[in-house]
């Protein structure tokens, strides 16, 4: 691969950074978790820039400790690759290239994994149980096509601001508020959860009396429950005593 | 089971097993999709979607962020769904026991299934130390080869979990068998009691993790109003 003259990235070798995201974690280890998989990502398109010959030299400096949210990362590895173009064609940076991941993937990973694995994954997961409880099939296809569109939408429109906005891409993430939507997903989460909680005690299809009564009881039951996890209780023994309990009052009481 | 079957369930869990950490992480490897994968390679789609919800929420809450890793509930799922397959002659007369019996086994066995993850990653740590080396000597190729050789070892992770999980699972059932009458005579199962316990405990475990300001309140709202929707529909 040539040098290129211009020192920029074309939409398609966008794309493939984006698509070279995927594989971030491939190689995760403990000494610099995503650190080799990071500068692979980086690889192809650095020798754009700078050249077979110059790309080692520029590379030593990125294999380091990485670690951010998966999501986010495209949009931080085309931000450090527009310093890295600026670099390239002899202008001034405002941050060294291979400084910027270190000052933004801590902020950046906070973000994203409160919005994908605290926010959006709890709620999809919950909603798809509640609808696979009814025997509806395509409850699982549901939940991926829900996490994934917000997923792929972050990881391709994450390059393409991340090349065109440069450094300041972190300012314009921390502008879309998404610490806050993610708090607001979560309340979301908890009602549905109590939804499935509902549906739960419902399919034991037992008379109004019994219904409005179990529905009483699984509530208490429910918040003991939370009491003896947050007590640090394995949640293996919770699950196996609560099994036990039920066969006992299941055999004791009805 | 076929040939083909074993071959199908073992890229099933592959793919699954890749998308935990390695790979794009596309929520293939929660329980309730993949388990509904492999019941659907196996031709038992239904069982394997009340192991999925079975599953699935128990260990939601334990993120994939850093060096935090969760029991391997992938591999766990695949597993009981490999097992109801493997066992179903023996299982019509205590069905929904037997899968309770089941679940049971997988899930403590998910626990240290998740050793091989860690193993994994430590061999990981070599391919990175070769990588570094490699650069020292300019080569750029060292660096690739090193980085996607990850895939692999994420791979044999994935079938190694899923293999003690069925050996462990399958020999705990053969033990177990023998006692299931005894115990089903002792302790009669309402089905849809026993299984709702799995997905309440889940339930359960978000709660704990989820700070969120008024959690009661917006619990038993959601609670209260599901209720009496499906009460008037």
């Amino acid at each position: 691969m040539d040098k290129n003259p211009q020192g920029d990235l074309t939409k398609w070798q966008l794309v493939r950074l984006s698509l070279r995201c995927l594989f971030l974690q491939s190689s995760w280890n403990y000494r610099q978790f995503q650190g080799l998989g990071w500068s692979v990502t980086l690889l192809p398109s650095l020798t754009l820039l700078y050249g077979k010959k110059r790309v080692a030299q520029v590379l030593r400096g990125h294999l380091k400790y990485f670690n951010t949210n998966t999501f986010f990362a495209p949009a931080v590895a085309a931000a450090t690759l527009s310093l890295e173009a600026e670099k390239s064609r002899g202008e001034q940076v405002t941050i060294e290239p291979s400084s910027y991941p270190d000052v933004v993937m801590a902020p950046v990973a906070a973000v994203g994994d409160a919005l994908f694995w605290g926010g959006l994954r709890p709620l999809f997961s919950v909603l798809a149980v509640g609808l696979a409880v009814y025997g509806h099939w395509w409850a699982p296809v549901l939940m991926l096509a829900l996490f994934n569109i917000p997923a792929g939408i972050f990881r391709v429109a994450g390059v393409w601001l991340g090349y065109h906005h440069g450094a300041s891409v972190v300012l314009l993430i921390q502008r879309w508020k998404l610490a806050d939507i993610a708090v607001a997903l979560k309340r979301c989460t908890v009602v549905v959860a109590g939804g499935l909680c509902a549906a739960l005690v419902h399919q034991t299809q037992l008379d109004l009396v019994w219904s409005v009564v179990s529905g009483a009881i699984a509530l208490i039951v429910l918040f003991l429950t939370v009491i003896f996890l947050r007590k640090g209780v394995p949640l293996t023994v919770v699950l196996i005593g609560l099994i036990v309990s039920v066969t006992a009052v299941d055999k004791l009481l009805l | 089971m076929s040939t083909g079957q074993w071959g199908m369930v073992a890229l099933v869990s592959i793919l699954s097993g890749l998308d935990r950490t390695a790979l794009a992480q596309t929520l293939v490897s929660r329980p309730l999709v993949c388990a509904c994968a492999a019941g659907y390679v196996l031709g038992i789609f239904m069982p394997a979607l009340q192991i999925g919800i079975m599953i699935e929420l128990l260990w939601l809450m334990r993120l994939p962020v850093g060096a935090t890793i969760a029991p391997d509930d992938t591999q766990a799922a695949i597993g009981a769904v490999i097992l109801v397959k493997l066992f179903l002659p023996q299982l019509t007369e205590h069905f929904y026991a037997m899968i309770v019996f089941i679940v049971v086994a997988v899930v403590v066995l998910a626990e240290v299934g998740k050793c091989w993850d860690v193993w994994a990653r430590h061999l990981n740590e070599r391919l990175f130390s070769r990588a570094i080396k490699g650069l020292e000597r300019s080569s750029i190729r060292s660096l690739v080869v090193n980085h996607y050789a990850g895939l692999a070892v994420f791979s044999c992770s994935a079938l190694l979990s899923l293999l003690f999980i069925v050996a462990g699972g399958g020999a705990a059932l053969w033990f177990g068998m023998k006692y299931m009458p005894t115990l089903v005579a002792l302790f009669p199962v309402h089905e849809q009691w026993l299984l709702a316990v799995f997905p309440f405990v889940g339930i359960a475990s978000i709660l704990v993790v989820l700070q969120v300001k008024h959690t009661v309140t917006l619990f038993v709202s959601g609670f209260y109003v599901t209720y009496m929707l499906l009460e008037v529909l």
